[in-house]
């Protein structure tokens, strides 16, 4: 069910309950979730948090506690997967689900009761679902009919004949165009608004909305856009929003009469340059690891090098300021450098250099960048560990990251930015040896590679916050990489991308990702895979919330990915 | 000289620090208590002289020595075992009715059955506050907030709370709970309070 007052709602519902709320592993949902918790806080309300990485410990976890609690808050998860289905809830549990995940499962939000949908009023959303009564019909009347007292009605069947079969006619033909209706409404799967901006809506409308809150909504908008979940033109339009938000927290502060501590969080909104965590690092490097720069100018060959210190000479910055750390880089320098960047990226290619992006400060401590928080956050959710204290490692990640978020100096998230930075560094090397040996392969409809296990940082792949990062960023700079021709073709493919995911079982993860060319960020594979499964009985389990991500047993692999030849072709 | 022995306890308990409980130095209390007992004798043997032989004032100034010694060394004994006292009344409120047991092989056997009458006490005074009593020990400050924000250490399956209601206590999850209820399982090491 849709609910239109989240105030009552949601949270007046729960107000005096006890409350289980199940945060899904990405960084989207762990600003939510802290904004929830500071909701709660002010409410007294009695709640457990419990991260989630997958559908089978979504049921594992509620087998757990639905026994303990009548009110379960979901976080960027199962709002697409049919969750009465799932977890068989007895009757008195209700679910408020908060969930970016789309398309919305419709059990889901026909539910009358026990599942209630936390959404934003956005005209296109709810019209994209389609109606109520072209997918839902009662038949009990009709089925009553046509298998009711047979034997009694033998003679008098004649008769009814005409009008029987007219009626079955007419129910396969509407059957069909459900079939059609909902075919068109799964095919693709994208994201919706933030759940963490929804969360924040809450707590604007019910006047607890604070700086903290405003900048957990802004990473998780931020995330969204970072790990290519929304195109531009969604981030624009959630970022305005964010700026009225921000701008009528922050208006007293403009007279000076009013000046606040210097302890409290500072949220400026800029236009800042697409780079990642250069304010952590040195610029030179920064220029190398993200993604606008990497690709536009080929780091991965000789050229692009000479390509990119012939950037740098153009904008007139010695060599020795970049490749120091950016706080250590002259005044002047930082200070002009937003305008001396965007000058001469024009003249070498480079477009949408700059971005609308919000940066906080706390005390004298450096300018944290919301993109800058993503890449931390995201870092320490998929810290790797050795394998003896993987199960115990895995379960702190999520608490790690909570704690980084918590302040905007916490120690934690400058761990996570050193931790980003290995990563980084791994896409950036692995991204070059990609596309130096040719390892990506036009399959005809799609592109295809594989990650090796026994390459260097394979582990990471196995993470698909990092996988989908790669995959984004490899097929970026693949599509720079070829010449004219080609280009033009392979900016309309899609990229898929096998990786170890668990060595000793043998299994594969397999993203699939949408072409570049494609500005709405609609993914067509969840549909694709879970047909090609189908079709070759494949041992596949589509586990993850994000249904463009799959595992499978590696003997399976080669049938899969010639059922999915096929199916899109 | 008279008097060391007594001083050196007394030393032994200041040297200690604040909040712990030595060892109860029983050798040297016997010690003490022997030379007062030498003191005593050897006082009342001229305290019976003098009363006998009124003239005799030569042992006056010898039996006042003695005596001062013997209501210091009371004195010193008395601060010992007073100070002693009063850190085993602070220990229950900070630990409970139950002492751990490192603290309790510190304890004189005395000490144990004070530390028992006080308990009783204790107990017997808590329970007649209100109608349902009321247990004075839980908050000797007065808590900042109700509820807090807790992570489970360690799997310890469900517990059940005051008001009847049940939580399953799992490695990482996190609460938000009543702080009466956590403050017995931050105790015990099962939670930690996030800040």
């Amino acid at each position: 069910m849709l609910i239109t007052d989240p105030v009552n709602d949601f949270f007046n519902k729960v107000k005096h309950e006890r409350v289980l709320v199940m945060v899904a592993l990405d960084v989207d949902a762990l600003c939510a979730c802290k904004i929830l918790q500071a909701l709660f806080k002010c409410d007294h309300v009695q709640y457990t948090l419990v991260p989630v990485i997958n559908k089978s410990q979504l049921i594992k976890e509620f087998e757990e506690h639905k026994e303990q609690y009548k009110h379960i808050v979901l976080l960027n998860c199962g709002g697409n997967i049919d969750l009465l289905h799932i977890l068989d809830p007895s009757e008195d549990i209700s679910f408020y689900v908060i969930d970016s995940h789309r398309p919305i499962d419709l059990v889901n939000f026909f539910c009358e009761q026990q599942i209630y949908m936390l959404l934003k009023h956005d005209e296109d959303e709810i019209a994209a679902i389609p109606d109520y009564d072209s997918i839902y019909r009662d038949y009990d009347s009709d089925d009553e009919d046509s298998e009711n007292d047979e034997t009694e009605q033998v003679s008098k069947r004649h008769r009814f004949d005409e009008a029987t079969l007219e009626k079955r006619r007419e129910r396969k033909k509407w059957e069909e165009k459900r079939k059609e209706i909902i075919f068109d409404y799964e095919e693709f799967s994208f994201y919706g608004p933030s759940a963490a901006m929804l969360v924040y809506e809450l707590a604007w409308k019910m006047s607890k909305d604070n700086n903290d809150q405003l900048w957990w909504a802004i990473t998780g908008v931020a995330d969204q856009f970072q790990n290519k979940k929304i195109g531009r033109d969604k981030y624009v339009s959630s970022v305005l929003e964010l700026q009225g938000h921000m701008s009528r927290l922050n208006h007293r502060d403009e007279d000076d009469d009013n000046t606040k501590s210097v302890n409290s969080v500072k949220i400026s909104f800029e236009h800042d340059l697409d780079l990642a965590l250069y304010r952590h690092w040195s610029l030179f490097e920064s220029l190398c690891h993200s993604l606008p720069t990497a690709s536009a100018f080929k780091v991965w060959t000789n050229m692009g090098i000479k390509r990119l210190h012939q950037f740098l000479a153009e904008m007139g910055l010695p060599l020795t300021q970049c490749k120091q750390n950016y706080s250590f880089m002259e005044t002047k320098m930082r200070d002009n450098l937003q305008s001396l960047v965007e000058e001469s990226a024009e003249k070498f290619g480079l477009r949408n250099i700059k971005y609308q992006s919000f940066s906080a400060q706390c005390g004298y401590n450096h300018r944290l960048c919301a993109s800058d928080a993503v890449y931390s956050v995201g870092a320490l959710l998929e810290k790797l560990y050795s394998k003896d204290s993987q199960a115990a490692g895995e379960n702190s990640n999520f608490v790690d990251s909570l704690d980084s978020l918590s302040r905007v100096t916490a120690p934690k998230m400058q761990d996570g930015l050193e931790l980003a930075k290995l990563q980084l560094q791994a896409i950036k090397s692995s991204v070059s040896s990609f596309i130096d040996i040719g390892q990506i392969l036009s399959y005809g409809p799609f592109l295809y590679t594989a990650v090796r296990e026994g390459m260097p940082d394979y582990k990471y792949f196995g993470k698909p916050i990092f996988l989908n990062l790669f995959s984004h960023f490899l097929l970026n700079s693949y599509v720079r990489s070829l010449n004219k021709t080609k280009r033009e073709r392979a900016k309309n493919l899609p990229l898929v991308i096998c990786a170890p995911f668990n060595v000793d079982d043998g299994t594969t993860i397999i993203i699939g990702i949408p072409p570049l060319a494609d500005e709405s960020r609609k993914n067509l594979f969840g549909n694709a895979f879970l047909h090609a499964a189908e079709r070759t009985k494949s041992r596949t389990s589509h586990e993850s919330f994000d249904s463009s991500i799959i595992t499978l047993k590696n003997e399976d692999l080669s049938k899969f990915l010639d059922a999915l030849i096929t199916i899109m072709s | 000289m008279f008097g060391e022995k007594a001083l050196d306890l007394i030393r032994e308990l200041h040297r200690s620090r604040d909040g712990t409980l030595g060892p109860y130095n029983e050798d040297v209390v016997r010690q003490i208590l022997e030379e007062m007992q030498i003191l005593y004798e050897a006082n009342q043997e001229d305290v019976a002289q003098v009363v006998q032989n009124d003239s005799d004032q030569s042992s006056l100034t010898a039996i006042q020595v003695r005596h001062d010694s013997l209501q210091r060394n009371k004195r010193c004994l008395l601060a010992y075992l007073y100070n002693r006292l009063m850190k085993i009344r602070d220990m229950r409120w900070e630990f409970g009715s139950v002492l751990p047991p490192d603290i309790r092989r510190n304890m004189s056997e005395r000490e144990v059955q004070w530390f028992s009458n006080y308990n009783r006490s204790l107990s017997s005074y808590m329970r007649s506050i209100g109608p349902r009593g009321l247990d004075l020990t839980q908050d000797l400050k007065p808590p900042q907030n109700v509820f807090i924000e807790v992570r489970c250490v360690e799997d310890r399956g469900e517990i059940e709370l005051d008001d009847g209601s049940r939580i399953l206590l799992k490695k990482n999850s996190m609460h938000f709970l009543p702080r009466s209820q956590c403050e017995r399982l931050i105790r015990q090491g099962i939670l930690k309070q996030v800040a």
